[in-house]
């Protein structure tokens, strides 16, 4: 499969979540609207949160997709995981982030 | 006080390099053919089968061709998402899922005429409908999809699917449903014997058979009493339930794991509802009395009275009268050098998936303008086929092969022959916006 096709593919996947997509880049507007005024550095409590929503992103995921856990296998089945909750870490890390400022 | 920054984001330098990346992206995903001008024709390009096939061929036809008339025939108002039936009756979708209107997939500049064809005429190039009309053509494609002939199991009809313990995952959303219904009537009684079949013909999906005995499986051990049923798989053929070496024998270790039953050589031949009985041809003639509680029929397959008892059929060989003729790799009508076909119609050793349409509609976009420029034909299918097989709800093996049974990977980080979570994703999360790209036109 080539990577044009992978992208179109990719791109017909997302269509019914498109709203959800809206929805959390308007959180971090939101946030980072509301965190505008602080520029300290982050608080430690934000990468302990970060990292918490990761590990249950990943470890709800299988259900979600009407599967489980103990189905997860394969390399490409753990590079998957681990990429849901690397991204959910990480979006969760950049929607705190301005919020969990230390006020300057 | 703060001083305010320049605003960079508008500045003359920056747009100019997002154009220009946009420019890149645009390259590396619009396919080379969209940037080039269209090919001219004046043709009356009629395809039959308003199916998968059908208007995936039509949506690439109307963006290569421009001056051609391109008519679609087909009767079905409603798009059935087939791969998706499997999913209804297991109990994981709901049958709208696998529905949308066939007109929403039919590309402007082409005319649907909402009938099926009859009869065929290649000598005259016209083609009777049931609305009485006919069409007439320069090149005809054939994209009809195959008839279901449960008729061909006395006693059997489609009506019977959700009643006396009967299910058939092929026939229609609804029967999917009910399939799942009777299913779940299995389950509730907490004991019983279920019955899986496979026909002697060819048929589409022909994974979907093997899924419905998987998936159920799955259910039955769910419900911690797995040992109070009964599951037998009655196979036409020896040892064998699929036509790939690798995966036929992934298939009966597990079934021999997980307790099935493999009768040999058993052909379906009749059902008495009623009596919840099936009859079985064997080998030598003799014929079989088999009591179930479940069973799943899959029907005899072909194409359509229309194309089998036309010339267009294969006149001899396995396939004669049965399925279209065409050229394996070509696609092409081996008569008729004006008439193509493509999808579960065509009489090729693989090829009655989805995804085969899928490698099927660019061979056969190509090999139709090279016709209509009078350049020889080069495009080629190999024959791929594929297959999320699932092998229980959550878990599935990415098979994809071609001709010879060769297997086709399409990813490199998937194993062709190993059991998933991803590969399950991928048929549960990412198959169906593939497909409906697919009719787009776009892979």
């Amino acid at each position: 499969m080539s990577l044009q096709q992978i992208l179109v593919v990719l791109a017909y996947s997302a269509k019914p979540y498109w709203w959800l997509i809206a929805l959390a880049m308007l959180a971090l507007a939101v946030a980072f609207t509301l965190g505008s005024i602080r520029r300290g550095s982050i608080k430690r409590p934000a990468y302990a949160i970060a990292a918490a929503a990761g590990l249950t992103a990943a470890l709800i995921a299988p259900a979600l997709t009407h599967s489980s856990l103990s189905y997860v296998v394969t390399p490409t089945d753990w590079l998957a995981l681990v990429g849901i909750g690397v991204s959910t870490a990480f979006y969760t890390l950049l929607l705190l982030w301005p919020l969990l400022r230390r006020e300057s | 006080m703060r001083h305010q920054q320049p605003d960079k984001a508008f500045s003359p330098r920056r747009r100019a390099l997002l154009t220009a990346g946009a420019a890149t992206g645009l390259l590396s995903v619009v396919p080379a053919g969209q940037l080039w001008a269209k090919q001219r024709t004046s043709a009356r390009i009629l395809i039959i089968g308003a199916g998968a096939a059908g208007l995936a061929t039509a949506n690439r036809l109307q963006r290569s061709l421009a001056g051609a008339r391109i008519t679609l025939v087909g009767a079905r108002q409603p798009h059935l998402y087939q791969p998706g039936f499997t999913l209804v009756a297991s109990g994981l979708w709901d049958r709208q899922q696998v529905i949308t209107d066939t007109r929403d997939w039919i590309p402007g500049g082409v005319r649907w005429v909402e009938a099926d064809a009859v009869a065929f005429d290649p000598q005259a190039r016209q083609v009777a409908l049931s609305n009485g009309a006919s069409e007439a053509y320069d090149v005809l494609i054939i994209a009809t999809g195959c008839q279901l002939n449960y008729a061909d199991i006395d006693g059997m009809t489609p009506e019977l699917i959700g009643q006396n313990g009967i299910g058939s995952v092929y026939a229609s959303p609804a029967a999917a449903e009910a399939t799942n219904n009777q299913i779940e009537q299995l389950i509730a009684r907490g004991e019983g014997r279920a019955i899986f079949t496979l026909p002697p013909t060819a048929i589409k999906c022909a994974g979907a058979p093997l899924k419905m005995t998987f998936t159920t499986l799955n259910r039955l051990e769910d419900t911690g009493r797995r040992d109070q049923f009964d599951v037998n798989f009655f196979t036409p053929f020896s040892q064998k339930v699929f036509s790939v070496p690798v995966y036929n024998e992934f298939v009966l270790n597990r079934w021999q794991q997980q307790g099935v039953n493999l009768h040999d050589n058993c052909t379906l031949t009749g059902i008495e509802p009623e009596n919840r009985t099936a009859y079985f041809s064997r080998e030598n003639g003799e014929t079989v009395r088999e009591d179930f509680d479940f069973i799943h029929v899959v029907p005899p397959m072909s194409a359509p009275d229309a194309v089998r008892q036309s010339e267009l059929a294969w006149q001899d060989g396995s396939w004669a009268g049965q399925w279209l003729e065409v050229d394996q790799y070509s696609l092409q009508h081996r008569r008729f050098p004006e008439i193509f076909g493509i999808g579960d119609v065509i009489g090729t050793p693989f090829g009655k998936t989805a995804a085969s349409v899928k490698k099927q509609a660019p061979v056969l976009e190509e090999n139709i303008l090279s016709y209509l420029a009078g350049r020889p034909l080069e495009a080629r299918y190999n024959g791929y086929t594929s297959c999320p097989l699932i092998t229980r709800i959550g878990q599935a093996v990415l098979a994809e092969f071609g001709y010879g049974g060769e297997l086709l990977p399409s990813f490199p980080f998937i194993d062709p022959t190993e059991e998933s979570w991803a590969v399950w994703v991928m048929k549960e999360k990412m198959l169906q916006p593939a497909y409906y790209a697919m009719l787009n036109g776009r892979v």
